[in-house]
């Protein structure tokens, strides 16, 4: 009879405890404890239920700040409050918590925003009509930047807040990009269409921008930005207006997701991947392609986060008989 | 049937996981209602969760009404939120 160190040359180990399911993929072992053998296994990425927000709100301007495990929204709509909201929240991974971040220091909904927690910055936003204000955040209080050069709401911003790009916006779409290196905001290259929600990942001098309102209609436009200029690319399959997006990682490597189908760029096409389990839009959103997250969102406000993980690491008991 | 229908709160982190979503369909409507794949997984899950389960007329009929809900509220939104938002409508659970 063949024996598994006769095939594999080496024997089953015996284990108390389990290994780490993301450093085990394609092992096999014996848990001494449970008394049963483990594999494990990697599967396609997924969404899962994460942590409900503290306060349910929607208009997030679709980003976000920092990454799943250290994560901060800002800002957005309460329906059921009928105001817009100052409150910051942030993410550990699995719960969200109301500071150590003091509130925004301007109630506004529709905050272009990233960066990490402790150097996090707001671009623009919606007090009622769009404004120019511009805030940097150090992790525990927020000090007033230089003012975007004009007032608008639903601005798509990536990088860091010594290093930002923004580019559209709202009321008035747009097809300005600005740029930002901690004290002054200096124009870049002109987008390739006005318009406003338009999701963006990456730095400065590397930014994938796609989708966002057309103005009017979801739109479905890419480019990648290098810094100067922007160069169209395959659109995306879903038209998507205020949806969620990855917004760290390179130009070869995001995702759009929310409402509509989920797609991935791989640096030359856009693939349709798992959806979140509730389709939403104007939520917020940061993370990414491996790690990411989706909450709040409309109709009204609600305070469903999804997160995103991929792949899937799993640790499975192997029946035998 | 590929599907069964039951209404259960999201607790938030752990609800359903990254493998539940890789061994069953799944998707979430108003009025806590979800749409569950029908296999051993998906029955797993709904027991998991305390999930009460529905038929799919009665889990129609939930979001329907949690729909219409929405069209009031919505009617009663500024200008500016229906000029960004479009009503919400009635849509067929799958």
């Amino acid at each position: 009879m063949a024996t598994y160190k006769g095939i594999q040359g080496y024997k089953v180990d015996f284990l108390e405890t389990d290994p780490p399911a993301s450093t085990s993929v394609g092992q096999l072992w014996y848990n001494s404890t449970v008394g049963a053998f483990k594999i494990g296994t990697s599967s396609d990425g997924a969404w899962a239920s994460g942590g409900a927000m503290n306060t349910a709100r929607y208009r997030g301007g679709g980003g976000g700040v920092g990454i799943l495990t250290a994560g901060m929204v800002f800002g957005g709509y309460s329906t059921s409050a009928g105001a817009y909201l100052a409150q910051v929240e942030q993410y550990n991974g699995t719960s969200w918590t109301e500071g150590p971040m003091a509130d925004y220091p301007s109630v506004t909904g529709d905050v272009g925003q990233c960066g990490t927690t402790t150097a996090a910055i707001g671009v623009c936003g919606n007090s009622t009509s769009p404004v120019n204000e511009v805030y940097v955040g150090n992790g525990s209080t927020w000090s007033a930047g230089e003012n975007y050069p004009a007032a608008h709401e639903r601005i798509g911003v990536a990088g860091l807040s010594t290093s930002a790009v923004a580019v559209g916006g709202a009321s008035t779409a747009t097809d300005g990009t600005w740029e930002y290196d901690g004290s002054t905001w200096t124009s870049g290259g002109n987008y390739t269409h006005s318009g406003s929600n338009i999701g963006i990942s990456g730095i400065q001098t590397a930014a994938i921008a796609f989708d966002g309102y057309d103005p009017g209609v979801d739109g479905t436009e890419a480019a990648t930005y290098n810094g100067s200029t922007w160069t169209a690319i395959t659109a995306t399959s879903t038209a998507r207006g205020e949806f969620g997006w990855s917004t760290k990682g390179p130009t070869t490597d995001t995702m759009a997701f929310g409402t509509g189908n989920t797609e991935k760029w791989n640096g030359s096409s856009w693939t349709e991947i798992a959806n979140v389990a509730t389709s939403r839009t104007s939520g917020f959103s940061l993370g990414t392609t491996s790690a990411s997250l989706y909450a709040g969102g409309n109709p009204g406000g609600v305070t469903t986060t999804e997160v995103w993980q991929d792949p899937v690491y799993t640790t499975k008991t192997v029946t035998v008989s | 049937m590929a599907n069964t229908y039951c209404t259960a709160t999201n607790t938030g982190h752990g609800f359903f996981t990254h493998d539940d979503r890789n061994d069953f369909y799944l998707s979430g409507h108003p009025g806590d209602v979800w749409v569950v794949g029908n296999n051993p997984a998906g029955v797993s899950w709904i027991n998991r969760v305390s999930g009460t389960g529905k038929t799919k007329a009665e889990a129609q009929a939930i979001v329907d009404g949690k729909m219409e809900e929405a069209q009031v509220s919505y009617d009663a939104e500024s200008a500016e939120h229906k000029a960004r938002y479009s009503r919400p409508e009635k849509y067929i659970l799958p």
